[in-house]
């Protein structure tokens, strides 16, 4: 049988990774739109001018088609779509990257704590996740929401707090095919510290599990951020974000196609983006599930 | 030997390949098996040597999108399965509706793990009047009270047949894989390592139990294994493979007390010996070779005490040294048969 | 699952409870005297400490009293119950379309895998899992109502201003079971009993369909109800977007107003009933895996069944 073989490469593991990763054409292909993104939303001062485009209001330019002038056409309040479609990206991706670190470190450290130790810790942390768990997330965000002023800093608070469960079972799970392993009885019987091991041994071999779910959850928090911001609940106009700008397009979809393709076919670009490079990662960390 | 009897299954020239968008792995390289009716034939190598690739190939169950068939003839009772297209081509010789009667019912196989061998959301019973159904002409309660018989036969009390795998021990799912196996009478059962994920005291039982039905049935039997202990237990004839070939065949005593080849050797120098426990252990150092990636010459010269520049140069040439046994191996490309290890 | 439900609704009013927010000035409007004010607050009870008012919360609510709206000042199960049968009706409408339609295309992935079928099933349910369902909801406005006029725009309480919503609420559920169930079905269809099955002389198509395919809808149905939760709380987006008079379109409506015991009905409420679903999900779980229902009955009969 074609098995594993016990080959002689000595090539470290995150390497071996990189090199399976780069041959998979479309996580590649979402790795570079993803970086295309990135740039555009880094490098967008240089095209306009953020207070004046973006945010001010023309309204003898309101609801143009798309145009030379004005690539994808300008918004109910006159504004250039292309423009605040890239301003937009700053936004959702800030978002998105906060409150997935967020979530990870809470969740990391608790979900570490309750594997390595196990025993009444884990349970107490455990239940507390399952309620966590029964309330759907966006709308224990939307609760926290209730409760701030609609910032990007409670933004992401909210959406991060609703993701912490998730994560906290993600780690717990991967310490604890991890901690029954000998390297860990290894370092525990030359005396090393909890926390080193914890942090050192478990966590530097569970990375590759939480590596692919950090993808997955920043494309997720996205979509939560965009639909927060849809109901109004999350980044307010005239800051841009592609929820507010659909939002904002509602009562003039009919004629106005333009309107609500722009800011979706962003954030599905983006949100895929981020799901294909945690697929991506999944199958070059288990060569075996690649079809 | 009987050699009135007509060959059982006979392989000729066998070559199977895994070809994946990265490698093709040479799995089996260009053997020959043949085991009369009613005898026993072990097959005996490391894992990855190719052993279960060639059971699979008799059922031509190969992992249909990698495993290629690239040369050699199957058959089967003097029935091909696998056979030559008039370009010199192997093709397979029944289509799958045809190998569907013949396994399970002809040809049956007992698979390594026994604890992922069964389907866990159906009962035992039900998975056995399953293969008495599809072979033979009978109503659902008549299979049903067959397998309740073939549960008996293997020591597991009826009753039981309305139970679900993972109410049964490892070795009891063991046995209910050969009462599977054997609810159709087959004239050959292929054993894939049926016992190496078991207990050691269930292991001579299940063994004890295949020698059983083996004798009452005269089935043929393929003993697929990587243990000497129970070649020596089971089997009229031996052949130990290496890197999809191989590399030495004879009886039981050949093989055993006219030992030839060094990875023969190498494989009873890396069990103890209860005689004299001082002796050391002399196990065969290094690894396989990757079969991706198999060396021109032989494939075993780099683990080889005796190897010269002649056996990494080229393969050795194949040599009868007697009747019944067989040697791949260039210290014996004069055919004389003398221990030279 | 009652305990987590009494916590769920413990963080729920937690999070309500510091919200700011004043229900007298609310109710009475700006120009009321100071004795008013003073007399309301007390008859609301939110003068009492946190637990005191937590605790007869949960009292009022096992008696069906959801409390009274700040904002209209009727009882919040009023509007509550108006509201529900549309949630309920699209929520479970949605999950069993998304079921319905998963389970078959992922199967068909995983059979064919590696042609064409599997390709645009995978760049369908990666689709799928990417979309924000408000965005897929308003494409399919645009497309089968402002630009095909087969479907109705918003909601009308026709039995045909149901087909927009329940295909935008299934999406996202529909892909991420597709996914699952592919990856699944591959698994299960590389697994040793399904060799074994082969081996006995067991066809091509029993194997995929028998032996298989039960074994593989497991995964799928978890992750049915792990999303029924996602696939609720999209409905505060998909009310919205439809207009329809659903529980999250009146959280929504009331998180704007600072009407604390409406919205706190409206989280009780969808809390409960993702609770509910995936209670059932389980015992779904337990007919389909005998494994499972043993583990239930081993439980509940403290082993009794160890001697058989």
């Amino acid at each position: 049988m074609a098995k594993e073989r016990t080959s002689k490469k000595k090539e470290s593991q995150a390497r071996q990774i990189w090199k399976r990763f780069r041959k998979n054409k479309i996580a590649m292909a979402a790795l570079i739109v993803l970086g295309i993104i990135i740039l555009a939303a880094c490098s967008a001062d240089l095209f306009w001018d953020y207070q004046k485009d973006a945010c001010n209001i023309h309204v003898p330019q309101r609801l143009q088609k798309p145009s030379a002038e004005h690539w994808l056409g300008t918004d109910e309040l006159g504004r250039d779509m292309l423009c605040r479609i890239v301003y937009g990206a700053r936004a959702s991706l800030t978002v998105g990257l906060a409150a997935t670190t967020f979530a990870l470190i809470i969740g990391g450290i608790l979900g570490s704590i309750s594997g390595y130790y196990g025993g009444k810790l884990d349970n107490v942390i455990m239940r507390c996740t399952d309620v966590l768990l029964a309330i759907p997330g966006l709308l224990l965000a939307i609760a926290i929401m209730s409760a701030f002023k609609p910032n990007v800093f409670y933004i992401s608070l909210a959406l991060g707090i609703s993701y912490i469960s998730k994560f906290t079972r993600i780690v717990r799970s991967a310490v604890l095919t991890v901690r029954e392993q000998e390297y860990i009885e290894a370092a525990k019987a030359i005396g090393a510290k909890d926390h080193v091991i914890i942090l050192k041994h478990l966590l530097m071999n569970c990375m590759a599990p939480i590596f692919v779910q950090y993808a997955l959850a920043i494309g997720s928090r996205i979509l939560s951020v965009s639909t927060l911001s849809y109901i109004g609940m999350g980044i307010q106009s005239p800051t841009p974000d592609w929820g507010n700008m659909l939002s904002g397009a509602r009562a003039y979809i009919r004629g106005n196609s333009y309107l609500v393709l722009g800011p979706g076919i962003a954030l599905l670009l983006t949100i895929s983006a981020f799901n294909l490079i945690g697929d991506g990662l999944r199958d070059a960390m288990d060569p075996r599930l690649k079809k | 030997m009987e050699k009135d009897t007509r060959p059982m299954l006979e392989i000729k020239d066998l070559v199977v390949e895994y070809r994946t968008e990265e490698e093709t792995v040479q799995a089996v390289n260009d053997i020959n098996l043949t085991i009369r009716k009613g005898k026993s034939l072990g097959l005996v190598g490391e894992t990855g040597a190719g052993k279960t690739t060639t059971a699979l190939t008799i059922l031509n169950l190969l992992p249909e999108t990698t495993g290629r068939i690239v040369d050699g003839t199957i058959a089967l009772d003097g029935d091909p399965i696998i056979t030559k297209d008039s370009s010199g081509k192997s093709v397979a010789a029944k289509t799958d509706v045809e190998m569907q009667k013949i396994r399970g019912n002809k040809v049956a196989m007992i698979f390594q793990d026994p604890m992922t061998a069964l389907n866990p959301i159906f009962t035992v019973g039900d998975q056995i009047a399953e293969a008495v159904q599809l072979h033979q002409k009978c109503t659902p309660k008549e299979a049903e009270k067959r397998a309740e018989e073939m549960l008996e036969l293997v020591g597991i009390p009826g009753s039981r047949k309305t139970d679900y795998p993972h109410q049964f021990s490892g070795g009891m799912k063991q046995r209910v894989v050969i009462a599977m196996a054997l609810a159709c009478n087959p004239a050959l059962l292929i054993a894939d390592e049926p016992t190496t994920a078991l207990d050691v005291t269930v292991q001579a039982q299940v063994l004890e139990m295949i020698k059983e039905l083996k004798e009452k049935f005269g089935t043929s039997v393929l003993m697929i294994t990587h243990d000497l202990g129970i070649i020596a237990e089971m089997c009229d004839e031996v052949s130990v493979m290496y890197a999809g070939s191989i590399v030495e065949h004879g009886t039981l005593e050949d093989i055993f007390d006219r030992t030839r080849h060094p990875y023969t050797r190498g494989l009873f120098n890396s069990l103890p010996n209860i005689k004299d426990r001082t002796a050391r252990l002399k196990p065969i150092r290094g690894l396989m070779p990757d079969p991706s990636n198999l060396p021109k010459g032989c494939a075993f010269a780099d683990r080889c005490d005796y190897a010269t520049d002649r056996c990494r140069e080229g393969k050795p040439t194949k040599r009868m040294l007697s009747d019944t046994h067989f040697v791949d191996c260039c210290l014996y490309e004069d055919g004389k048969d003398e221990d030279r290890l | 699952m009652i305990p987590v439900t009494v916590a769920v609704i413990f963080i729920v009013y937690l999070i309500m409870y510091l919200t700011p927010g004043d229900p007298v000035a609310l109710l009475l409007g700006a120009d009321a005297t100071p004795e008013l004010i003073a007399e309301t607050r007390q008859k609301l009870g939110i003068t009492d400490p946190f637990f005191v008012q937590f605790a007869r919360y949960v009292w009022n609510l096992m008696r069906g009293d959801f409390g009274m709206s700040w904002y209209t000042g009727n009882p919040v199960s009023e509007r509550l119950f108006a509201a529900i049968p549309y949630t309920v009706t699209l929520s479970l409408l949605g999950m069993l379309v998304a079921l319905i339609i998963s389970v078959p295309l992922g199967v068909i992935a995983a059979v064919r895998r590696n042609t064409v079928w599997d390709y645009s099933i995978s760049v369908f349910a990666m689709i799928g899992v990417s979309a924000p369902t408000f965005w897929v909801g308003t494409m399919l406005i645009l497309l089968f109502a402002l630009e095909w006029k087969m479907l109705p725009s918003a909601f009308n309480n026709q039995w045909t201003s149901f087909i927009l919503p329940t295909i935008t609420q299934g999406f996202n559920m529909l892909a991420s079971v597709v996914r699952t169930q592919r990856s699944s079905m591959l698994e299960v269809l590389s697994s040793d009993y399904v060799r074994t099955a082969r081996a006995k002389g067991v066809s091509h198509f029993s194997a995929t369909y028998k032996h298989a395919l039960r074994n593989a809808v497991l995964p799928s149905i978890t992750v049915a109800g792990l999303n029924f939760g996602q696939l609720v709380g999209g409905s505060v987006a998909i009310e919205t977007v439809f207009a329809i008079p659903g529980v999250g379109r009146l959280m929504i409506d009331n998180i704007k107003l600072h009407d604390t015991p409406t919205v706190i009905g409206c989280m009780v409420f969808v809390s409960v009933m993702v609770s509910i679903i995936n209670l059932l999900v389980d015992i779904l779980y337990g007919l389909i895996d005998p494994r499972i229902k043993a583990q239930y009955v081993k439980g509940n009969k403290n082993g009794k069944r160890k001697n058989k």
